[in-house]
């Protein structure tokens, strides 16, 4: 999930800044305390931010000289969705919504994306962005999005008939299929690992449709499908 | 662990390539790190200077082992906070940028740099090093306004470099030390330049010599040492070699040097002293060790390695010991403190055997502190050793600059020892010093309980504040140093009548704390430290004593709790009352109705006994409409949110208020959220395997 890319920081601290204000790691709104007079003095939350509210108010706050600082042992336990609809529901939810968040911020975050390959539990990101098109692209290579591009390109192939292209294709996609699973698979064994790897895989596909579509209504395409 | 033998192996490498095409990369690298460096640590709102030190700044850098040594100024009310961010900072880039040093960070205030500049000679030279050894990489000059140097000072600081060469040299020569050769054959050379280089200065060469200038100047001037600087210089050329560093000729060499230059000695000084104190009687010890204890000390001191002398010193100060001359009815009352153990020794003995030595003495701590004396003190104190010295060379005031470890050492040799004969002549000093202390107790998280260092520190401070004022009084010598707390009760008393009665009473809860009664002490410990202030404003009026800028933070803030919620009456109780059981109950709490057609209003209002409620209606369906209203409606000065399906912790308020408390350019503070137990679905369990991942990866979650 994009809003996990941008934390950044492990420890309990000052958020360092980097060199651009909206690099901002942020806090889930499910546990943060804010300075009154801070979140006056930048107008309160965006309305417009249906989700990533969190996202947008660390960046404005950060942006507008706030120190940011975690403290990890101020606990606050959540409820998770309980069956696959409400799951899916709520990264429908994220993906529609978050293209807002990315279009407000991108005028001075150009280079936030490229500081994200990181790992963030088992994955890794690689990020790539076209800012010059009329439809800002922003491309997270996962192995969710490298799974279906190599499959698509093993269709084609296999269409053209270039039979060769196909099977590395088809081994390439079996590859990056078990990667996808992996993690999953490692840690919690084969059954419970394999439901779990039908779950992310329903909800990456829910946020990588959303994102779709809340993109192109934001104009500011991108393609983001991680639920981790 | 991993990182440092990727940085040994980069190090091996760039040792192993020390020639042209490389060491231009090197000398590439260095200029990156370095403006990397600089472009991340100005960008700290505060910092006004960063400066870079020693090898790289000024000598000829081995590129690869020399490290980047900083030095910021942070001008900032807020300093000690702006100085948490730059250390901050200072790791970050340490885990980018192998070369620099692990706590080798210097930040300063620039009028706390002023300040030790005037007052401590040990830290003058340190900066008058820098006018030749620093580079500025930013902001202003540091050297702008400082008074010159005292002329011929240098000679006498120069001899203080003596100390951490010897330090050094001690560290690099233990056989057990776990570095790797080339390094240790480095830091060795060093040792002996250093040493190469005090002792030409106190014979009066330039002080802006170079290590290398310096050590091959030696090598011409002084042919009975030729041959052991010849081996020092070798160690540098082969750097590779496996073979062990010979300890014998280092050690001759170092000696030699240090010998000279303690004859050059520090400029000449009138001061007459007449040495005639008896040597410490075991019946003194006593006093404050239980029976035994002596002998089982000594013990452990015997198996120690590389140790050849041990002795007892009470914890006073110089003065202390001239003046009472340690009469076993002078030092009854003396419960001051503790007794420090001094061992001195040719090097530092091997870290297992301290380990052990450590825990044998543990029984008797904190009333026994262990200090490691070296082969420099003893030599310095060589001349002193008869009964009755006039001592030309000698300066009572180069000791009383020294470290405070050096300083200590200088009581004991004199407690064979000393009869002052001459007019006050410390106040300069001890004004700092005093004025250092009372500071102390300007931050209150200093001291939480009353430690016996408290009260220590506090009679310390009150010791020497009264001296200070003794000293001012014209035509006044001081003749008699309080040495126990009776004692500067007493003497403070009749200096200042009207500190009088609570001096008495933090005295009398100090005799308490010493008898062990901590539980009563403990209700006096936070007025103490407020009478401390109180002092400091009292014996150090006018700017004077004033202490550096640090504006008063809030010790409290009203916290508002804002809560969004829609149609989630069956989660909403446990949010609700999970905020009834905070350790820090909130102020207020909002609860933004977000259109609900259940009765969610119902069930917040059923809590409108437990908690400070705030019910408030939003039509427009929407999170951040809702919070918008919230917001209008909270009181407090901090805004802590919270989500319906959320259960809080029941340190939840308190832990995300204390930094606020801290630091006022704090804008929001976030925690940790952990997924809810107790859910046995397929999906749930989806997601609590996620959080649980992210938790123990410190990565937050939504």
């Amino acid at each position: 999930m994009i809003i996990q890319i941008l934390s950044d920081l492990k420890e309990e601290g000052y958020l360092h800044k980097g060199r651009h204000p909206t690099v901002a790691p942020f806090f889930a709104c499910a546990n943060v305390a804010f300075r009154r007079q801070a979140l006056e003095e930048i107008g309160g939350f965006d309305p417009q931010c249906i989700t990533g509210e969190d996202c947008d108010i660390c960046a404005r706050l950060s942006g507008a000289g706030w120190e940011l600082y975690t403290r990890r042992d101020a606990i606050v336990s959540h409820r998770n969705p309980a069956d696959l609809k409400a799951l899916f529901r709520k990264w429908y939810g994220y993906g529609r919504h978050h293209p807002y968040v990315f279009a407000k911020h991108n005028d001075r975050a150009v280079e936030i994306y490229l500081r994200l390959l990181r790992p963030v539990l088992g994955e890794r990101y690689l990020c790539l962005l076209y800012r010059k098109s009329s439809l800002g692209v922003v491309l997270f290579l996962t192995k969710f999005l490298l799974l279906h591009l190599a499959l698509l390109g093993t269709v084609i192939s296999w269409l053209l008939g270039w039979t060769t292209v196909a099977q590395v294709g088809l081994g390439l996609t079996a590859a990056l299929a078990v990667a996808y699973a992996w993690p999953d698979l490692r840690r919690w064994g084969l059954s419970l690992g394999a439901a779990f790897t039908g779950i992310r895989y329903v909800a990456d596909l829910a946020l990588f449709i959303s994102a779709f579509i809340g993109g192109l209504t934001q104009r500011m395409l991108y393609f983001s499908a991680t639920v981790d | 662990m991993k990182e440092s033998r990727l940085k040994r192996f980069l190090q091996r490498l760039a040792v192993r390539t020390q020639f042209w095409p490389f060491t231009s990369v090197y000398r590439g690298l260095y200029d990156l790190a370095i403006n990397l460096c600089v472009r991340r640590l100005q960008k700290v709102r505060g910092v006004c200077a960063i400066y870079l030190r020693r090898g790289l700044a000024g000598g000829q850098p081995f590129y690869g082992l020399s490290d980047i040594d900083l030095l910021v100024l942070v001008d900032n009310e807020q300093h000690h906070l702006v100085a948490e961010r730059v250390r901050y900072q200072y790791e970050l880039l340490r885990r980018v940028i192998p070369m620099l040093p692990p706590g080798e960070l210097w930040l300063y205030h620039p009028r706390q740099f002023r300040e030790l500049y005037e007052h401590s000679p040990f830290y003058r030279n340190r900066f008058l090093q820098g006018r030749l050894e620093w580079r500025r990489l930013f902001g202003e000059d540091l050297f702008k306004d400082l008074p010159p140097p005292v002329p011929g000072e240098e000679r006498g600081l120069a001899l203080e470099e003596l100390h951490p060469a010897w330090f050094y040299l001690a560290q690099e020569l233990d056989p057990g030390d776990p570095r790797p050769p080339y390094l240790r054959r480095y830091v060795t050379y060093k040792a002996v330049a250093e040493a190469a280089r005090a002792v030409l200065v106190a014979e009066g060469e330039d002080p802006a010599l170079s290590r290398e200038a310096a050590w091959a100047r030696a090598c011409r001037r002084y042919p009975e040492l030729s041959q052991e600087l010849e081996e020092a210089g070798r160690l540098r050329q082969d750097l590779l070699s496996p073979a062990p560093v010979a300890a014998d000729p280092l050690l001759r060499a170092y000696l030699g040097l240090a010998r000279r230059a303690l004859r050059a000695g520090p400029p000449g000084s009138s001061a007459r002293l007449r040495l005639r104190i008896p040597p410490l009687p075991p019946e003194t010890l006593e006093i404050f060790l239980p029976r035994g204890a002596v002998r089982e000390i000594s013990q452990a001191c015997a198996a120690l390695k590389g140790v050849e002398r041990a002795v007892f010193l009470p914890r006073l100060s110089f003065e202390a010991v001239a003046v009472s001359g340690l009469d076993p009815r002078a030092l009854a009352g003396a419960t001051m403190d503790a007794l420090d153990l001094v061992l001195i020794g040719r090097r530092l003995p091997p870290a297992d055997e301290l380990r052990a030595f450590n825990l044998a003495l543990d029984r008797f701590r904190p009333q026994v502190n262990t200090y490691f004396c070296d082969l420099e003190v003893a030599l310095a104190l060589r001349p002193f050793q008869g009964r009755t010295i006039k001592a030309p060379g000698y300066d009572p005031e180069f000791f009383a600059g020294l470290h405070p470890t050096t300083r200590l050492e200088g009581c004991l040799e004199l407690a064979g020892a000393v009869q002052v004969d001459r007019p006050f002549p410390r106040a300069d000093a001890l004004t700092h010093r005093a004025r250092t202390l009372l500071q102390l107790f300007r931050q209150p998280e200093t001291f939480r309980l009353p430690t016996p260092s408290f009260f220590a520190l506090f009679w310390e401070a009150a010791r020497a504040a009264g001296l200070v004022v003794q000293a001012r009084q014209p035509g006044l010598e001081v003749t008699e140093v309080p040495v126990s707390s009776g004692q500067v009760l007493e003497s403070l008393s009749a200096l200042t009548p009207e500190v009088a009665p609570a001096l008495r009473q933090i005295h009398r809860e100090y005799l308490k704390m010493v008898k062990g009664e901590a539980a009563e002490a403990r209700r006096y410990i936070r007025w103490a430290g407020q009478y401390a202030v109180h002092l400091e404003d009292l014996l150090f009026p006018s700017g004077e004593g004033a202490p550096l800028p640090i504006t008063p933070l809030r010790t409290e803030l009203t916290i508002s709790v804002m809560i969004v919620t829609r149609n989630r009456e069956s989660l909403l109780g446990l949010a609700l009352k999970s905020l009834v059981n905070q350790e820090r109950p909130a102020d207020q709490v909002v609860v933004v109705d977000n259109a609900s057609s259940d009765g969610t209003s119902r069930l917040a209002r059923s809590f409108a006994q437990q908690l400070p409620l705030t019910l408030v209606r939003e039509e427009t369906v929407g999170i951040p409409y809702a919070r918008n209203t919230g917001l209008k409606h909270c009181t407090g000065d901090l805004v802590a949110v919270m989500d319906d399906d959320c259960v809080a912790g029941e340190r939840w308020l308190k832990e995300l208020e204390l930094p606020f408390l801290k630091d006022p350019h704090i804008g929001a503070v976030g925690g940790s959220i952990l997924p809810l137990e107790s859910q046995s679905e397929l999906v749930a369990r989806f997601y609590s395997s996620r959080m649980d991942q992210a938790a123990a990866q410190g990565v937050k979650t939504t």
